[in-house]
């Protein structure tokens, strides 16, 4: 399976999601007109990936995203419910959110992140 | 994909769940059980997408908030810098946001605005140039065109009688996924800055008090004055007279009026083509191109009848002039400058005495004018003095009795400093009141030093000195104090006393002569005060 690359554009993120590490990130600013059509090759890779896997080594999903449109946030947790159905599925998941520690909205908006799923999921400011 | 195709992929999950239950309910038998597993299955998604809601409802507005704190942020540093910040695309017209000194410049709400209206001046060539290069920065070309392009624009325009610094931007307008190119104006007011400008440059080659050129100007302009085209060249040096003793006797501000009136009369001689400068202090120089010795000695003349005709403020007029004309090039114009200045210095020391004569009668003009019965007071005085002078044994026509003369004319010229209000006050001068009118025979001794009179002066600042030693300003005593200066205090004294006051009435000459009799050895010399009394009805006929 090859690792999944797209570099960060203005409105989108840059995505590496390499099955190698098993080390997933996703980082930059989201607010693409079409968030969906954006985040799809991403969902395709992760649902091929998350089906490959079945050893219990540790996936690790990197999330810095200062800024997401109400889109992207609907498309992010639709990424973190396919790692929750992993997780029940036994895979073992660590999702690390990286936040500006001076911008309080960001940290606000990980936290509603991180209420939404159950899984291991630190908050870390950087 | 239009938006509702991606919406609708965004909820996939949610619309199929719901389009089952619609299936489902569609479906004419429907067995207990199942219905009720159908309607867990659904109240489950019903409180997942509620749950989703409510994030994503949150998410938004808390990123909408910080949104809008951030913009208010930028907003208050745009408005508060003294700039304009305004922006347009390729259809001209200004967008929404521009920073609040924009709406100062242009005195109007400038969104939607064309920037070739609002830029739009008398000046019909820069409004085509604005036209032509703001088309050109929008049609197709590289984007170090554009730059240059713009480096064409003015950097200094003018808005509503302003002077605005303009800074041309090109930037990419972030647009979701595509830029698009935009021209942002940085506005700058520079009116103020420019007018300061203004201001140090005309300084720099002005006389600020007089508003003629100063010397920095000629120096400047020296190489250029020798030009074939202004042959013959005359030189006017002049140096205008009794500027320090204005100054001294009548303060700066009636100098500086002096300067000002000599200022005008040169500026009235002249034509607008001649060029005249301050060059120092109290000298100046004319520079007349294409003006004979003849014109030259012409503009000196009407000078000096534009001095006589222009009446005392505080004093007339004088001025010492030497001139010098140039009848073909010459490579080095200071030599002539300095002909010129020598000339000046020579002419002001022959007319030395009718100078002064003339000054110290406009001084006594002005003393008159202010002090009650000066005038009468001076020539009692006078006469005293001559023939006080004369049983003290001084010839005629002697040095002695020149000088004890020119003491009894003069003695009283410092008053001309001391304000109306001290010289008239009835009643007892103030300790203050008191130390400006001591002060006359200091001014006075100025004067006197100033029309080159060293003895005069002496002789004038020990008026007030007394026989005991508690005299002003320097506490001489006895014969420490010049004989002229002890005579003049007693016929001063005797015919102040013996005349009616502004404020006071006059006192008997036998009062008088008392009071004089009472300070003798104390306040005057007391033999001179015998001799005085003893022969009182020879010195003073009153």
């Amino acid at each position: 399976m090859e690792r999944l690359f797209i570099d960060q554009a203005k409105a989108t993120p840059q995505i590496d999601f390499d099955m190698d590490t098993r080390i997933l990130i996703i980082k930059g600013q989201s607010y693409p007109e079409n968030a969906f059509k954006f985040y799809e090759p991403v969902f395709n890779w992760l649902d091929d990936f998350l089906t490959q896997i079945q050893d219990e080594r540790q996936i690790r999903l990197e999330l810095s995203l200062p800024y997401v449109n109400t889109s992207s946030s609907k498309c992010i947790m639709m990424l973190l419910e396919k790692f929750e159905e992993a997780k029940e599925q036994g895979r073992n998941i660590l999702i690390n959110w990286y936040y500006d520690k001076d911008n309080e909205s960001e940290l606000e908006c990980a936290e509603e992140f991180k209420e939404f799923v159950d899984l291991e999921f630190n908050l870390i400011p950087c | 994909m239009k938006k509702n195709d991606y919406i609708k992929k965004l909820f996939m999950k949610e619309i199929t769940v719901l389009e089952e239950a619609v299936n489902y309910l569609g479906q004419n038998s429907h067995d207990r059980d199942e219905i009720l597993q159908k309607y867990e299955e659904l109240t489950h998604n019903y409180k997942r997408l509620l749950e989703i809601t409510k994030k994503i409802c949150t998410i938004s507005d808390t990123q909408g908030t910080n949104l809008k704190r951030r913009e208010q942020d930028i907003k208050n540093l745009l408005d508060n810098t003294s700039q304009g910040f305004l922006t347009f695309g390729e259809n001209f017209l200004v967008d929404r946001e521009y920073s609040s000194e924009c709406g100062r410049i242009f005195k109007k709400r400038i969104s939607n605005v064309s920037i070739l209206e609002l830029l739009k001046s008398e000046n019909q060539e820069q409004n085509k140039l604005f036209q032509e290069v703001l088309g050109g920065f929008f049609r197709d070309c590289d984007f170090e065109d554009k730059v240059s392009l713009l480096a064409k624009l003015p950097v200094v325009i003018k808005i509503n009688d302003s002077f605005i610094n303009v800074n041309y931007k090109p930037i990419l307008k972030d647009m979701s996924e595509q830029d698009e190119l935009s021209l942002m104006l940085i506005l700058t007011d520079i009116t103020e800055k420019r007018k300061a400008e203004d201001e140090v440059a005309y300084l720099s080659y002005h006389d600020k008090l007089t508003s003629l050129y100063n010397r920095t100007y000629i120096e400047n302009i020296e190489y250029q004055l020798l030009s074939s085209s202004n042959f013959p060249l005359s030189i006017i040096m002049a140096d205008l007279n009794a500027l320090k003793l204005t100054n001294d006797v009548f303060g700066h501000e009636a100098g500086d009026r002096l300067l000002k009136n000599m200022a005008d009369v040169f500026v009235s001689c002249c034509r607008k083509k001649d060029i005249i400068a301050r060059w120092g202090g109290d000298e100046f120089i004319i520079i007349l191109p294409n003006s004979n010795k003849e014109d030259c000695l012409n503009v000196i003349s009407r000078i000096r009848d534009a001095c006589f005709n222009a009446g005392p403020d505080p004093i007339h007029l004088s001025v010492s002039m030497g001139s010098v004309t140039i009848e073909n090039m010459e490579s080095d114009i200071i030599g002539f400058f300095s002909a010129a200045e020598n000339m000046m210095y020579s002419n002001k020391i022959e007319e030395r005495r009718q100078t002064r004569r003339r000054i110290i009668s406009d001084i006594e003009k002005v003393l008159y004018s202010k002090c009650y019965k000066q005038e009468d007071h001076i020539s009692r005085v006078k006469a005293a003095a001559l023939e006080f002078g004369r049983i003290l044994g001084y010839e005629a026509s002697s040095k002695e009795m020149s000088e004890l003369e020119m003491l009894a004319e003069f003695h009283d010229i410092g008053k001309v400093a001391i304000p109306s209000e001290i010289l008239d006050k009835r009643g007892t001068l103030s300790h203050d009141e008191w130390q400006i009118m001591l002060k006359a025979t200091q001014i006075g001794y100025r004067m006197a030093q100033s029309i080159d009179e060293p003895l005069l002066a002496q002789s004038i600042l020990s008026l007030r000195e007394r026989w005991d030693g508690r005299g002003y300003p320097n506490g001489l005593s006895r014969n420490g104090i010049p004989l002229n200066s002890r005579l003049i205090a007693i016929l001063d004294a005797y015919d102040v006393m013996t005349h009616d006051r502004p404020y006071k009435k006059r006192s008997s000459c036998t009062e008088a002569a008392g009071e004089l009799q009472r300070c003798s050895g104390s306040q005057f010399d007391p033999e001179l005060v015998n001799v005085f009394l003893q022969n009182l009805s020879t010195i003073y006929h009153v």
